[in-house]
């Protein structure tokens, strides 16, 4: 087991080179990249201070606490196009035009080369964003390292959450031709993990914790580490980050058995 | 004029190859429309008001927000640069044909059919929830706005057309076109009313396009503006898109000299 992590990790940062270095053909990506990012973040802190200028605080979270929210859902989006959403759409084509046999036919786990293989490494910039604004909001709140090490932990865990969410909708890809709108949707309604969950109706944010898992991705991290929950919610990631890793794996093994193609 | 109305119908048939998309593409529209609401909801609560604005406008605001969402598109940015860089731009320079015309009527069938599930879902909840979704009290306003959103649809296009031709000069236009979009959603009052913004912002936004694209519409429909307001504003809007009809018109004309495709 542990040969074939290490094997694994090794695989991964030889592929995180070779981006890298594909990503360098056009430099200029990493800085233009920093416009629309940059412009988005702009766009939610001014539709954000709009309101705050007004109503001080929404829900029990005030300007701060509402931008670290923002932060942790901002590092989510960033490390997900990364890591993950750029192969993942090379899978669903690839199973859509009758590639994928050769991905098949790699002796590595399959859904490990689906998931990894191109990362976007002009996205790396784009950290900054919900770095500086993270380092913005906590300048009047004192966290101790030992939060801040809560904090990000859990943060992978949503990152985790996220990624199955976005495997299992390439994995529909198996069955429906046309992945690109049901993931253009699923993004448009991840967006509310940028929300904290009190603002939402409790029957509704119940469903989007233990049904649809979107606001365990941002929002218990940071309520976590604003003490606004207990430490002990950490398990709820935990705990979805496994049903949606069970059920993701479940969902692509039932594709895989049903994936066909010819003379590809 | 037939020609281009042969690209109108192809552009009416073609979300109908997958046809989930257009349910896909009304659902994500309908999200989008109930997060800002939920989120006003919580915003609001406790208080009758924000700024003039009850939770009734604020809900018909982003719903009719939506409405106008679906009628923008980056298309022809996005293809126009896809032709230039691919060198297909050179099949229809040979063609008696002129490009502007054949992307707008293309793109105007493809936006009209691909969302016309959108207006329904929209227009249904306007029927069915009439004491949240507020309509103009005078016909005529509702005329003005009708005009006011044909002007906004052109002036969107015309700015992505202009985005678009910029690939002549920088190749790589992807960013810059996310980038606008992004503004034109921030300083056109697609987040938050322009109204509600900082008074400084306010005076800036006076003097740009974008205005023209969410909050001008939105603004006849809602009647917060009078009639002698209103025609001053058609007629603004008007010279901004005359202004970028010219300045594409420019930036084309260059682009064309210095363009060149082989094999094609």
């Amino acid at each position: 087991m542990a040969t074939k992590i290490i094997r694994h990790i090794k695989i991964f940062t030889h592929l995180s080179k070779i981006n890298f270095l594909t990503s360098l053909e056009y430099r200029i990506n990493f800085i233009t990249l920093l416009i629309p990012t940059g412009l988005y973040s702009a766009g939610y802190l001014f539709f954000l201070k709009s309101i705050i200028s007004k109503i001080p605080v929404v829900a029990g979270w005030d300007f701060n606490m509402l931008l670290l929210l923002f932060a942790g859902d901002q590092f989510i989006y960033y490390a997900g196009w990364y890591l993950f959403r750029d192969s993942l759409r090379f899978f669903t084509e690839g199973v859509k035009h009758g590639d994928f046999d050769q991905v098949l036919k790699l002796p590595v786990n399959a859904r490990f080369i689906s998931s990894f293989r191109h990362q976007q490494a002009h996205n790396l910039l784009a950290f900054l964003i919900p770095i500086i604004i993270c380092v913005y909001a906590s300048r009047l709140l004192n966290f101790t390292p030992w939060q801040l090490l809560i904090f990000f932990i859990s943060l992978l865990l949503g990152l985790g959450i996220m990624y199955n969410l976005f495997f299992i909708i390439a994995s529909l890809s198996f069955w429906i031709t046309e992945t690109e709108d049901v993931e253009d949707l699923f993004d448009e309604t991840s967006s509310l993990s940028k929300y904290p969950a009190e603002v939402f109706p409790r029957w509704l944010a119940f469903i989007f914790i233990f049904i649809f898992p979107l606001l365990v991705v941002a929002y218990i991290p940071t309520a976590v580490l604003l003490n606004k929950l207990n430490v002990l919610s950490i398990i709820i990631c935990i705990l979805m980050f496994f049903i949606t890793f069970i059920l993701s794996q479940k969902i692509w093994h039932a594709g895989l058995r049903r994936y066909s193609s010819a003379s590809s | 004029m037939r020609k281009y109305l042969s690209f109108f119908k192809i552009g009416l048939q073609l979300p109908f190859i997958y046809r989930s998309k257009v349910w896909l593409r009304a659902v994500r529209h309908t999200v989008v429309a109930l997060t800002f609401i939920v989120f006003w909801s919580a915003v609001l609560k406790g208080s009758a008001d924000f700024s003039g604005f009850t939770l009734s406008t604020l809900i018909t605001y982003y719903a009719l927000v939506e409405i106008i969402d679906t009628l923008y598109t980056q298309t022809p940015g996005r293809v126009l640069a896809k032709d230039i860089n691919s060198g297909n731009l050179s099949s229809y320079l040979v063609k008696p044909i002129n490009y502007w015309g054949y992307t707008f009527s293309y793109t105007a069938g493809q936006q009209l059919a691909g969302n016309s599930l959108s207006f329904i879902f929209i227009i249904a909840a306007f029927l069915f929830f009439p004491s949240h979704l507020l309509l103009p009290t005078q016909s005529v306003n509702g005329l003005f706005f009708v005009l006011s959103l044909i002007i906004s649809f052109l002036l969107y296009f015309q700015i992505f057309f202009l985005v678009g031709s910029l690939t002549f000069f920088l190749s790589q236009t992807t960013f810059l076109r996310q980038g606008i979009n992004q503004i034109a959603g921030v300083l056109g009052g697609k987040w938050i009313p322009i109204i509600l913004m900082p008074v400084a912002a306010q005076s800036i936004i006076i003097y740009l396009p974008f205005r023209f694209l969410y909050d001008g519409p939105l603004k006849i429909f809602q009647e917060k503006m009078i009639q002698q307001d209103i025609i001053l504003g058609l007629v603004t809007g008007s010279f901004w898109l005359l202004f970028f009809m010219i300045l594409g018109r420019y930036v084309w004309g260059k682009g064309i000299k210095k363009y060149e495709a082989y094999g094609h």
